[in-house]
């Protein structure tokens, strides 16, 4: 179906030349906006545009705000919308546990200081700003809002950046949406770019479908996904380049709040959620919390989901991500139906005291022992992954920045299980053949015992299984429906 | 005997107690840390640069090309003392940040350690306790008083190899950099004590009276980065000081001729037996002074 793309002039408002010839994006605190409307007629489209305008007169606005408030510590008369995004900023640094807040906008200059000098802040000091920032507050009524004495005192200013963005954009979907609604005009879908975000809106009966715009094939492996849903918002934090240099040190650009430190490996993420606010707040505690955490605290919440891919390129994802998405490539049918790849695991050893549980490696790699998946690691110390010597040495330490997603805790007595989701540690799944399964335990009195069962993968059930003789008992894989 | 595997979770400051059990157990680890080069100084170096348990002049000479191209950041065939100095930099960043993540993590056993009745919160009382087993440890004939006469304990022979390289508690030496804040050389039970309690109540920032996870944790992220410091100051030092040994003819470049020229100095001082590998057929060196220290402060990231 065909649809008109809307590119707005508001020249009296924002930054476009007021005789600009061509359409062109919009600059929105900036970054471009770009608003798609679909299957409207011309009328229509001049309706809503106009909707628009207003719309968008409003929303910038809360930049000026929020530097007023960072100024002056207070600010007479805020808006709706103000008030609304600060009660939002305040949600989701308790949802995300501190991961994400708005509250650290006072570390900037000291960041700042530091590239200049070419030298690191000190670390006890920042650490203390960030947590004195994240204690400050302020007095919200419908008439002012105003920052506490100690928080003026402080040097606290609010941050809001990518998350003001996605909050403009929620609104505007919400207003459009409402407005044609309420015009009775048909509007069948809208999409929205702005910086990082992608946002998209559909009627149930319309067919179109998201598009991940900005999410090169580097990141996910797909030369086009598409997102299942009518209504969603799609955030994409390629940090892959994204460092900022400091002397001889190349640090992340995203804090973590309780440190005021850049997270040690800057993945990249994308998140796909119901609102550009969910995916923003979302992506940012996934860039600072340590990955298995992060993605289990995403999996906690609801209608969102992420993957995650390590600056090694490694990729770990939430567990609906990938029915979420589809792709434009082809999908190999080896997985079809509700087929399973169960492995089973057991440790022999039933009287060990916790420090002295195994720490196990186990992973997949092709019959040339190449890497095909790295499955999980018992054990996150990484003193003691070394310990898992022939691991350790092929894979393991030329990719540390994947232990965080891999480990889980020592190997507890008993049986264990996992699932294998037949894909490799690009995201992609892998075709018909022959691999092998290997488990390596090594515990701290020397002993070390390193499993592999070779299996053939034709898309056929199939159970093999092998028996360890010290650490390790029956390995077993069952390949059925 | 105390139970030393149990005294060694308890210990609150800075403990490699994992690392010191092994080495206690496993006797291929040297005894003393001054003096004599060890097996797993020697598997340091062969995984510096790459090898599996072995390692041929060919791998060594590979690893140290990668070296001088990474460490030549405007690739003009030429280190000057920044560019080297900026590499070590970058380099020995990465190996503190490696660490720093295992320390911090292992503060979450000792807090568990410490919180006797594990209810999340440190008492004075438990943390009193904790201090009364870390004294009576090392001050095993009851004096009340450790100085530097005081015997070091038994089986401690670890060598601490980790590059931010914090004082334990677990030897004399480390104990009294600690805890010898009048530096007169020794530490009274009263002076230990009196110091255990300011501690505590600088450790509890929001004074309500006991020590949460988080608090214990600041606490010791604070020590450790303020060591890091210390150790990225020394470290560079000694950088500008290797680039020095490095520029045979001092021109304040590094060409890769005299690159190379270190690095066959380097490889014979450990292919004793000449035959091109080091491996399990060499004998150890003698003397550690005789290694070059520098490059075993700094691993080789060098992507095989």
């Amino acid at each position: 179906m065909k649809y008109f793309s809307i590119a707005l002039l508001l020249s009296l408002l924002l930054t476009v030349p007021a005789q600009a010839a061509e359409e062109s994006a919009i600059n929105l605190f900036g970054e471009s906006l770009i608003v798609d409307l679909f299957d409207l007629d011309p009328t229509h489209k001049k309706q809503i545009n106009q909707r628009l305008q207003v719309e968008l007169k409003a929303l910038v606005g809360l930049g000026s705000e929020i530097t007023q408030l960072n100024t002056q510590g207070y600010i007479n008369n805020p808006t709706k919308n103000l008030i609304e995004l600060l009660q939002l900023c305040d949600q989701w640094e308790k949802t995300s546990e501190s991961a994400f807040s708005c509250r650290l906008g006072g570390l900037q200059q000291d960041w700042q200081h530091a590239i200049e000098k070419s030298e690191l802040p000190d670390r006890s000091d920042i650490r203390k700003k960030a947590r004195e920032f994240l204690q400050q507050n302020w007095a919200v009524s419908p008439s002012k809002i105003e920052f506490t004495d100690a928080t003026k005192n402080s040097g606290f200013k609010l941050n809001l950046d990518n998350f003001l963005q996605a909050f403009v954009v929620d609104k505007l979907v919400a207003n459009i949406t409402e407005f044609s609604a309420k015009q009775k005009i048909k509007l069948n879908a809208v999409q929205i770019n702005l910086g990082i975000q992608q946002r998209c809106w559909s009627l149930e009966s319309a067919v179109n479908n998201c598009v991940i715009k900005n999410a090169s094939p580097q990141i996910i492996n797909f030369s086009a996904a598409k997102i299942v849903s009518s209504n969603n918002a799609i955030v994409v934090l390629d940090q892959r380049n994204d460092l900022q240099k400091i002397g001889p040190y190349k640090l992340g650009k995203i804090m973590n709040p309780k440190d005021g430190w850049p997270s040690e490996f800057s993945p990249s993420v994308l998140v796909v959620a119901k609102d550009s606010v969910t995916a923003t707040a979302v992506t940012y505690s996934l860039a600072v919390k340590p990955t298995a955490a992060g993605i289990n605290w995403v999996e906690s919440q609801q209608g969102v989901e992420a993957l995650i891919k390590t600056d090694a390129g490694i990729i770990f994802t939430s567990k609906g991500w990938y029915s979420t998405i589809t792709s434009d490539t082809e999908e190999r049918p080896l997985w079809s139906g509700d087929k399973q790849f169960l492995i089973e695991y057991q440790t022999q050893n039933l009287h060990l005291a916790e420090y002295q549980r195994p720490y196990v490696a186990i992973w997949i790699t092709d019959n040339d022992r190449n890497s095909i998946r790295q499955l999980l690691l018992h054990g996150s110390n990484a003193r003691w992954l070394k310990e898992i010597s022939l691991w350790w040495r092929r894979y393991g330490r030329s990719n540390e920045s994947a232990f965080d997603g891999l480990a889980r805790a020592t190997l507890a007595p008993g049986s264990h299980t996992l699932t294998w989701d037949g894909r490799d540690d690009k995201g992609q799944r892998v075709p018909k053949g022959h691999y092998i399964l290997h488990l390596e335990a090594a515990r701290e009195h020397g002993d070390h015992e390193a499993v592999t069962v070779p299996f053939e993968l034709s898309g056929e059930s199939f159970t093999a299984s092998v028996n360890g003789q010290k650490e390790l008992g029956v390995i077993k894989i069952n390949f059925t429906q | 005997m105390k139970n030393r595997w149990m005294f060694l979770l308890l210990t609150p400051a800075l403990a490699l107690s994992l690392t010191a059990c092994q080495s206690a157990v496993n006797a291929k680890k040297s005894a003393a840390a001054n003096e004599g080069v060890s097996l797993e100084d020697r598997n340091d170096f062969i995984d510096q640069y790459g090898g599996d348990q072995k390692l041929s002049k060919a791998e060594f000479d590979k690893a140290r090309s990668i070296l001088f191209s990474e460490s030549d950041a405007n690739h003009d065939g030429i280190v000057d003392e920044q560019e080297y100095v900026n590499d070590y930099a970058a380099r020995l960043e990465k190996q503190i940040n490696e660490e720093r993540k295992v320390q911090v993590n292992q503060t979450v056993i000792r807090f568990g350690a410490v919180d006797e009745n594990s209810d999340g919160k440190i008492v004075f009382s438990e943390f009193k306790d904790s201090g009364e087993i870390l004294f009576t440890y090392l001050d095993e004939k009851e004096t009340g008083v450790i100085n530097r006469k005081t015997p070091e304990p038994e089986e401690d022979g670890n060598v601490d190899r980790s590059v931010i390289a914090m004082p334990s508690t677990h030897s004399v030496k480390g104990f009294l950099e600690i805890y010898d804040l009048d530096g007169n050389g020794e530490v009274t039970r009263s002076e230990f004590d009196a110091e255990r309690k300011t501690k505590f109540e600088l450790t509890d920032i929001n004074h309500d009276g006991w020590l949460n996870a988080d608090e214990y944790q600041i606490e010791f992220e604070n020590r450790l980065d303020q060591q890091a410091k210390k150790v990225r100051t020394t470290q560079i030092k000694q950088a500008h000081l290797s680039f020095a040994t490095l520029d045979v003819d001092k021109n304040s470049q590094v060409t890769v001729q005299e690159f190379n020229l270190a690095g066959n100095n380097i490889f014979n001082k450990w292919d004793l037996n000449n035959d091109g590998w080091v491996n399990n057929n060499d004998p150890l060196p003698k003397s550690k002074s005789k290694i070059d220290k520098k490059d075993a402060d700094v691993k080789v990231a060098v992507d095989k």
